[in-house]
Order: C-alpha cells, then sequence, then structure tokens
C-alpha cells in the first residue's frame, strides 16, 4: 500500500521545524511528501531543502505552478534534483490561472521543458480532473495527480490513463472526532465556493448546484473521511481498489500548525 | 547591523564567479568546484543561469545543502524565467534555510531573452516593475531571514535603480574604470560586487580570449558591456583591435602578484567583494587557477 502526506502547513513555518516534520514523515514509514506552493516559498527550493533533509523519502509537489517560471528553469530545477537526489522527486505541475485553455498551456510546457533539455528526468505528474486533462497525464506525462476528488472519479481517472500511468490521489482527512463534520465541511466549502475548476469536476461528476451550494452532506462525505479511523483506512482503500497506485493524505485541522500528531496516528492505520 | 554591513563582514573582500552556465558543466563537477573553492578559503561562489536549462534556485539549495560555509550568489538569476513572486519566493526559502550564505543577483538580461519570454524589452521600466513586485510580493509574505538583492548594473540609470531599489550593483564584464564610476553613483552605503577577470599567463592569451568573447557579444546582440566600455572612454577602434588598454583595462593578468594588485586596487576604488573569475575552458583548469592564487587572496583585506 503506497500512502504519503499532503500538506499545506510548511508554508509559513521556520525552516528547522520542517526539516524536522519531513524526516518524521520518513520515519513513519512513508514512503511521498507532498506539499502545496502557495505563497512564500519557491516550489523547487522547498523540494530541495525537504529532500536534503531525508534520506529515502520521496518529495512532490504537488503542484508546481506553470504559471510561476519558464519551461527553462523548470526543466533545470527537475533535472538538477533528479540528478541529486536520484529516484526521490516527484515533479508534480499544473496549470492553474493560466489562461482559457490550459491543456494546450500545460502541453506546450511539457513540450518546450523537453526541447530545453533533454535527457533523464523524474517523474511528472499533471494536476487532472477532467478527461482532457487526464489524456494529457497519460500522453505527455507519466500520470496525474488529482485533488479533491470523491473516490468514484478516481475510477474515471484510471479509465481514461489507462493501465501504465501512475494515478497519485490526494484524500482529505480529519481525525477531530468531536468536530469532524464542521471541520470536513469548511474544508469543502473553499474549493466549492472559490475554484472554478473544482466547481467544474463536482458538476461532471454529477453533484447538483443545491449540492454546491449547501455543502451538502453528500458533497462533504464524498471529499473527506472524516468518520473515524475506519473510515480514513476504509477510503484510501477505496481509492487504490479503484485504480489508484498511490494515496497522500491531507489532514485538516482548525489550526495552521503541522498536524505531526495525526500523521503518527496515520501511520499506525495505513501499515 | 544592517543587511548590507552584514554582507560585507560576511562576504570579506574576495569570492569567485564561475562560468558554469556556458561550460555546463556536469552536476558532480560543479560541486566538486564548490567544495574546492570552499575549502580554498573564498567567500563565495556565484554564478549565472545563461540561456540553458539551469535554474537558479534549484541548482543552488543543492550546493548549499552539499557545503558548509561559503556564500552562494546568483549572477544572476534572470527576471525573465520567472515572475516576481516566484524569485521572492526562491530567494525567501534559500535565505531561511541558509541563513547568510545567499546572495540574490537579479538581473533584466539582454532583449533576445525578453523576445523568448513573449515581451518587448524596456530594461529600466521592466527593471523597476519587477523589483517592486518583489517588494510586493515581500509585504505579503515577510522573510523570516533577510536576504541582500543586487541587480545586475552596467549603465548609470541602472546603477542608479540598484541603488534605488535594491542593496547594490553587480556589474559584469567590465573593465577597472566601472568601479570607482559605480560607486560614485551608489554612493557609500550600497554594495558593489564586482566580476574581475583574470588570467595567471600573458596579455596575448588574454587578447585571444575577450577577441572570441567580443565576437560573442556582437553575434547574439548583447550590447550592453561593451556600451559600458565605451561610455568610460573605450573607442570602437580599442573593441576592435582589443587594445592593450581595453585588455589591461578587463583583465588582471600576470602572476599572483599582478592579481592579488588589481583586487586591492579594487576595493580601494569602492568594491565591497570581487569576484575573481579566472579564464579557462573547464571548472577544472579555472579551479587549477583559484588553488595557485588562494595564499596570496587570502592575504587581501579590505
Amino acid at each position: 500500500m503506497s500512502v504519503g502526506i499532503w500538506t499545506f502547513s510548511f508554508e509559513d513555518k521556520e525552516i528547522s521545524a520542517v526539516r524536522e516534520a519531513a524526516a518524521d514523515v520518513e520515519e513513519l514509514g512513508f514512503d511521498t511528501l507532498w506539499f502545496g506552493e502557495a505563497m512564500g516559498r519557491e516550489a523547487y527550493t522547498h523540494a530541495g531543502v525537504l529532500l536534503a533533509a531525508t534520506r529515502t523519502l520521496r518529495v512532490a509537489t504537488g503542484i508546481a505552478n506553470i504559471a510561476r517560471r519558464d519551461p527553462l528553469a523548470a526543466a533545470g530545477a527537475e533535472q538538477l534534483l533528479n540528478r541529486a537526489y536520484p529516484g526521490r522527486f516527484v515533479h508534480g505541475l499544473g496549470g492553474q490561472r493560466v489562461g482559457a485553455n490550459p491543456v494546450n498551456a500545460v502541453r506546450d510546457y511539457l513540450a518546450a521543458m523537453d526541447e530545453a533539455l533533454p535527457g533523464p528526468r523524474p517523474q511528472r505528474l499533471l494536476a487532472a480532473l477532467g478527461p482532457r486533462m487526464l489524456e494529457l497525464s497519460r500522453d505527455n506525462a507519466d500520470g496525474a495527480h488529482p485533488y479533491f476528488v470523491p473516490v468514484e472519479h478516481t475510477a474515471l481517472a484510471r479509465e481514461t490513463l489507462g493501465p501504465k500511468a501512475f494515478l497519485a490521489v490526494e484524500q482529505a482527512v480529519v481525525l477531530d472526532g468531536s468536530r469532524g463534520h464542521e471541520l470536513a465541511r469548511e474544508h469543502v466549502a473553499f474549493y466549492a465556493k472559490n475554484a472554478p475548476h473544482q466547481q467544474l469536476n463536482l458538476r461532471r461528476l454529477g453533484f447538483t448546484d443545491h449540492d454546491l451550494s449547501t455543502i451538502s452532506d453528500r458533497l462533504v462525505d464524498a471529499i473527506v473521511a472524516y468518520r473515524g479511523d475506519q473510515s480514513v483506512a476504509d477510503r484510501v482503500q477505496a481509492h487504490l481498489d479503484a485504480g489508484a497506485d498511490h494515496v497522500c493524505l491531507q489532514v485538516i485541522t482548525d489550526d495552521d500548525r503541522i498536524p505531526l500528531p495525526e500523521w503518527r496516528h496515520l501511520a499506525t492505520l495505513v501499515h | 547591523m544592517d543587511l548590507i554591513e552584514e554582507t560585507r563582514t560576511k562576504l570579506g573582500p574576495v569570492g569567485v564567479w564561475l562560468p558554469s552556465a556556458p561550460l555546463a558543466p556536469p552536476a558532480d563537477v560543479e560541486l566538486w568546484a564548490t567544495r574546492r573553492i570552499e575549502e580554498l578559503g573564498y567567500a563565495s561562489v556565484w554564478s549565472g543561469e545563461g540561456g540553458r536549462a539551469r535554474e537558479a534556485f534549484a541548482l543552488n539549495g543543492t550546493l548549499l545543502a552539499s557545503t558548509g560555509r561559503i556564500v552562494l550568489g546568483t549572477g544572476i538569476a534572470n527576471l525573465w524565467a520567472r515572475p516576481a513572486r516566484t524569485m521572492q519566493g526562491g530567494g525567501t526559502t534559500l535565505a531561511e534555510a541558509h541563513p547568510g550564505r545567499f546572495v540574490l543577483g537579479v538581473g533584466i538580461g539582454h532583449s533576445f531573452q525578453a523576445a523568448k519570454a513573449g515581451s518587448d524589452y524596456r530594461p529600466m521600466e521592466q527593471a523597476r516593475a519587477y523589483l517592486s513586485a518583489m517588494d510586493e510580493a515581500a509585504t505579503e509574505n515577510p522573510p523570516r531571514v533577510a536576504f541582500p538583492r543586487v541587480l545586475a548594473a552596467v549603465g548609470p540609470r541602472m546603477l542608479e535603480l540598484s541603488g534605488e531599489l535594491a542593496d547594490g550593483a553587480h556589474p559584469f564584464a567590465q573593465p577597472f574604470e566601472h568601479t570607482p564610476y559605480a560607486r560614485e553613483i551608489l554612493g557609500p552605503d550600497k554594495l558593489l560586487i564586482p566580476t574581475q577577470s583574470v588570467l595567471l599567463g600573458d596579455r596575448e592569451q588574454a587578447r585571444a580570449n575577450h577577441r572570441q568573447t567580443i565576437a560573442m557579444m556582437r553575434r547574439v546582440d548583447i550590447p550592453h558591456y561593451l556600451m559600458g566600455w565605451k561610455r568610460l572612454g573605450y573607442t570602437d577602434s580599442d573593441i576592435d583591435d582589443v587594445s592593450d588598454r581595453l585588455v589591461d583595462g578587463l583583465t588582471a593578468w600576470g602572476d599572483e602578484e599582478a592579481v592579488v594588485k588589481r583586487v586591492r586596487d579594487l576595493l580601494d576604488a569602492g568594491a565591497d567583494h570581487v569576484l575573481v573569475s579566472p579564464m579557462g575552458d573547464s571548472l577544472e583548469s579555472i579551479v587549477e587557477q583559484l588553488e595557485r592564487l588562494a595564499p596570496a587572496l587570502a592575504e587581501v583585506t579590505r
């Protein structure tokens, strides 16, 4: 069972705490650590810090946004990290806020990377939700990294990707028993209200305007595993059964600390 | 102590600029060279991104993680490679991960790089807007560890901007006279970190090397450096003939003592930190010269 950790919580933390947390994730037996590129830190530099702080852990950008640097720079960075830390850097790439046609933008970007710098490169996974981006993940990359998706999406994604492409699915979890539903609902509301690409994907999967506007229980249950330990283990298994190669767990809490106790707990659940 | 004084203290008088971008050495050779230069006692190593896929932040992050003391500088990180927010994020992350060991050199690059990024080329306006956008990003996400930012500058207006919106200037490929000229414009409170071409060899070798470089600058149409020379009084015929005067202005050639003298003169003329850059067609040959120079340069103080 390939299970990783997905986190936004490193963003504003002391780098020493981030290094220690990465080493803990490795020690806990997770095989990959995913982090988002949101505000303060630059994705490849951040990846380098995490790789230097660990020995065997795979470190994945979830994702590096193609709007943030030109394809030459991305190609140089991925090759360098791949050489410096062989087999340990996973290059998650995505095209948010890149204009009207993200599929074309990502396709051109990947082509420009290859043209700029041929040679050995790390695994490349695309942030993909819709069928065309999934096809691009299959044809022009090594697989896909869907974020904020129910299990039925994983089955559809596997169908489009075919048997060979790698499918790494992010799964949100809440371990706070007393406030599970509340925190799960807040998490879902954030994306359902603010992220057009997520809204589109949810509609494609059959969620209605009503589901989205009220943040229905059906929607919350589909996106977040929050009903106790068994629900988390079951959800991971369901993604794997539906065709995921890897599931990375994002712990949702009511604060912005690095959720180390929760990661420790997850380690006992999934190993 | 403010950031500029801290940086001066940390850097001391002598560092190294390596042409790793044009030479494109294998990653392990570049790491070996960086470690060796650290061992030899130089305070810093700088390199650029060039036109190839060489990403400054991933690269310097790896080099910093694999060395212990030496300061790494970008000479330069090209602003056409990434938006200002990403540049600021890269500097923030490296400074935090390796406090006091990173200097960000940013530059506007050349018109062909702008064209490749799908933009026209208005260097002054674009450099100003870019540095301001970096500052905005820094206001939104203040770095925990401050890092110095210097601007690639040759002409008077870019030097002024280096003083106004950056912590100083990082002039490249300029003759000796540029240093007092740049210090005059920057005033005393800003960093001035020039490169100095060096050759343990004779004037004819130096001339041959510059002849090639000048041909390349003309071929790919990068006029800033040549314009800098002319501004300081070198003529077209100095450049066409690669005159003795030009060779001597651009290069510290001769023995170890000649190099030390030039470095001392630059420091006296206003440089804070001189980046010696031996001529050579491989990092190995460059490091060999740095090995020979190290004992003499270790005696230089500011």
